[in-house]
């Protein structure tokens, strides 16, 4: 449905794909990455960062799942592939 | 001879007063059909009843429609017609009206709180024929015989109405919000989907489970930020031992990696030594709250619970009243005889004898109360064998009361500075001088003590392990019950009473789960629609200032009508724009009612077949749980999975090393959690041999 959330079905939030949770959690990964590259003194790629978030046990679920969407439809049909191949 | 009519709030409660009341004469038993009473002849007839609680309870005037709304026409009812399954409570209402026409004078014996005050009020206005009118009220915070006669003799000579109003008015409110909101949201949720649903709100419900929301927005959404510490350990004289960084935090890297190559392996100074001396005072008595909160950091009890064994022990007369907000002690309890009770019991008798030595004098917190005080032991010995968590709670406020009594406790805490070239170091020791109360209070003292070792200004000391250790901010806590039930009481919503039972209904209602709170999924549906659709029900301003004005309603300072015709204002409106919007709230209400259906979680690995989401889906005529494809009703997608059948199942945020499925983990009570993959589970399932089964032997007919 288009007026869903990419992540979750709830109803998205205006000019937003994400509802209003995963919008929040959007906006915290946008601005928390800024302080993540000062503190490692700016040696840090996108990837490196959300896969990280993915392993602390700190980072909130609506996080992990915004990321673990993102990249699943990044990756989107060789993740169908791999599945049917496993069975 | 004069008949009067006692009325008790509670069985255990009514023996106690027939008891203290008979002297050397027994109290005599007699049942009135199956309803117990006793009779006590010392001087005059008295008759001793007990209610169940609450006999009476407001519903809507008349008998109309149970699907309209708004109602605003309430009245008190017999609880068997108010409520379903309250056949008890008619009974004992016959039983008390058949007895109260042979007494010429009453009196209220329940509890001396808004709730007691009511019950008594409701029974002798309604069961009793208006007997309230000319009843008396007894005052009491202990069931000891000494207190129960002292409060007979000296009865107030009419009961607290304003009490008993402000009981009346605190469940009427309650109820104008229940039933309005319950209503509306039933009603659009039936218009829409045509289905039944039934959400609970209320007053105070509606903003508590809020703030859990909340914070579960803020866990659900938070993103960690990495900081640094810096792990030091010195060498002082041989000895070696940890100091600290100047700064708690290092936010930078580099900078942390500078100061380690900086102070690696050289000699610091102590430029500075401070010590300072403080007293430590005693803990104020026992209120309600802070022993709940004492009881769940010791013994892990719920505040409901904590509450039920308090009141146990009240019935069994070895405590005060336990629902007080006062933390204050009042001579007239009478210390030394407590004292003296307390000292037949083994455990307590050193520190009592101690404490019988010198001079009594509590150490008092800031809260009053002007009905009851602290909790305190009445000092009697337990008549029978204590379960250990009424061992338990009953040891926990022995000791509180003693330690009050104690002395100051001296403390002193100590800090070295150290200086490594342009570094600072710390190193902080704490250690106990005068022990004063501390004994007293046992076990459940926090005592912290940090040995340092000896040194002088101007010593030199060794930096021999030097190191940076990775962090990362954390999400806020979750609340658990003992710090929900301070946050209501911050907010000033729910009474000392109420509040331990709001929170178990936001468990009962599968809003919450867990001890450390968890909100669940419809819990946050719930939560939004409410923001969204009528915000006031959810928001803690019109709740607290309810809450005052009832306190005002107890000092005879405000009227009930006013208070309830306030109440009524406010709704209107609210109820009117949810009318309006039934269409909006119903359609968004029947997508909790499809998500209760079809399952609430999807993974976040898409379906291998159709690639649509999968879900977590219950079975709602066999109740089974499995993985299910959401695409079942566009593309027919069949694909399932299995899921355990038994414990709490989570979603983990991680894949499986084999198949890269979603892991599932499950949580009985008593068992570690067992991590799966479902799929997985399914491909070694197929793989292992059939089970070969017996033949069925077919059973012949007759």
């Amino acid at each position: 449905m288009v007026d869903q959330c990419s992540v979750c079905e709830k109803p998205r939030e205006p000019h937003s794909e994400y509802c209003s949770l995963h919008e929040a959690a959007l906006t915290n990964l946008d601005a928390q990455y800024a302080n993540w590259l000062m503190a490692l003194g700016g040696v840090l790629s996108k990837d490196e960062y959300f896969s990280k978030l993915l392993s602390l046990s700190e980072t909130g679920d609506a996080v992990k799942r915004l990321i673990m969407r993102n990249q699943a439809s990044e990756r989107g049909a060789s993740i169908v592939e791999n599945y049917t191949h496993c069975y | 001879m004069k008949t009067t009519l006692i009325v008790t709030e509670k069985p255990d409660a009514a023996l106690h007063v027939a008891e203290a009341l008979s002297g050397k004469n027994q109290a005599k038993r007699i049942s009135v059909n199956g309803v117990p009473f006793f009779e006590v002849k010392n001087g005059e007839r008295v008759l001793v009843c007990s209610a169940l609680g609450h006999l009476y309870a407001v519903a809507a005037k008349g008998s109309g429609s149970t699907s309209q709304y708004p109602v605003w026409d309430c009245d008190w009812k017999p609880k068997h017609l108010a409520e379903r399954g309250q056949q008890r409570q008619e009974k004992w209402i016959k039983a008390i009206t058949r007895v109260s026409k042979e007494a010429d004078q009453f009196v209220n014996a329940c509890d001396f709180d808004v709730e007691g005050s009511l019950i008594g009020y409701t029974v002798l206005k309604y069961a009793c024929n208006g007997a309230d009118e000319k009843a008396r009220r007894m005052k009491f915070s202990t069931l000891t015989e000494r207190e129960l006669r002292e409060s007979y003799a000296n009865a107030l000579p009419n009961l607290d109405f304003p009490l008993a109003f402000a009981g009346m008015c605190r469940h009427e409110v309650d109820w104008l919000f229940g039933i309005n909101l319950s209503r509306a949201l039933t009603q659009s949720a039936l218009k829409a989907s045509n289905r039944y649903l039934t959400l609970s709100t209320g007053r105070v419900q509606g903003p508590t489970l809020r703030f859990v929301v909340e914070r579960e927005k803020e866990i659900q959404t938070f993103v960690p930020t990495p900081f640094w510490t810096l792990r030091t350990k010195v060498d002082v004289n041989g000895r070696i031992v940890e100091a600290q960084y100047e700064t708690d935090r290092i936010v930078v890297k580099t900078d942390g990696e500078s100061i380690i190559k900086e102070c690696s392996g050289r000699i610091g100074v102590v430029e500075r030594l401070e010590s300072t001396t403080y007293q430590v005072s005693p803990p104020p008595p026992f209120d309600l709250s802070t022993l709940q909160s004492e009881a769940y950091r010791h013994f892990g009890y719920t505040p409901r619970l904590a509450l039920s064994i308090a009141e146990r022990l009240y019935l069994d007369q070895l405590i005060s009243y336990p629902r007080t907000s006062s933390q204050k002690l009042p001579r007239s309890i009478g210390f030394e005889e407590i004292m003296k009770g307390l000292d037949q019991i083994q455990n307590y008798q050193s520190s009592v004898r101690a404490l019988l030595a010198g001079r009594l004098a509590p150490h008092e917190g800031k809260n009053e109360d002007p009905a009851h005080p602290a909790v305190y032991p009445t000092g009697t010995v337990p008549k029978r064998n204590l379960s250990p968590q009424e061992q338990n709670l009953f040891d926990l406020i022995v000791r509180r009361f003693l330690a009050t009594f104690g002395e100051m406790a001296t403390k002193q805490s100590d800090k070295a500075t150290i200086k490594v070239g342009q570094r600072i170091f710390l190193m902080r020791g704490s250690r106990i001088l005068q022990k004063g109360w501390i004994p007293l209070y046992g076990s459940y003292a926090r005592v912290e003590e940090l040995a340092m070792p000896k040194l002088k200004e101007g010593d030199s000391v060794k930096i021999v392990e030097i190191k940076l250790e990775d962090k990362y901010t954390q999400p806020p806590s979750r609340y658990n019950p003992s710090s929900l039930l301070k946050e209501m009481e911050e907010s000033g919503i729910g009474t000392k009473a109420t509040r331990a039972e709001i929170i178990e209904t936001l468990y009962r209602r599968e809003y919450l789960r867990d001890q450390r709170m968890v909100a669940t999924p419809l819990a946050i549906h719930v939560i939004d629609i409410l923001t969204k659709y009528c915000r006031r029900v959810v928001e803690v301003t019109f709740t607290r200032d309810l809450e005052t004005k009832m306190e005002q309603i107890e000092q005879g300072k405000e009227r009930r009508e006013h208070v309830v015709l306030d109440t009524v204002d406010y709704l209107k409106p609210i109820l009117e724009e949810l009318k309006g919007r039934e269409e909006g709230v119903g359609n968004e209400l029947t997508s909790i009612i499809r998500e209760m259906w079809l399952g609430s979680i999807s993974l976040f690995v898409p379906c291998p077949k159709c690639g649509s989401r999968l879900k977590i889906i219950k079975n709602p005529r066999t109740k089974k749980r499995f993985i299910g494809c959401s695409g079942k009703w566009k593309t027919n997608c069949t694909f399932s999975l299995p899921l355990p059948q038994l414990g709490a199942l989570t979603l983990l945020e991680k894949r499986c090393p084999e198949c890269g499925f979603q892991l599932i983990q499950v949580k009985s009570r008593g068992k570690r959690p067992l991590v799966s993959c479902s799929r997985c589970y399914v491909n070694r399932a197929a793989i292992q041999k059939p089970i070969q089964y017996a033949p069925v032997r077919r059973i012949k007919p007759n």
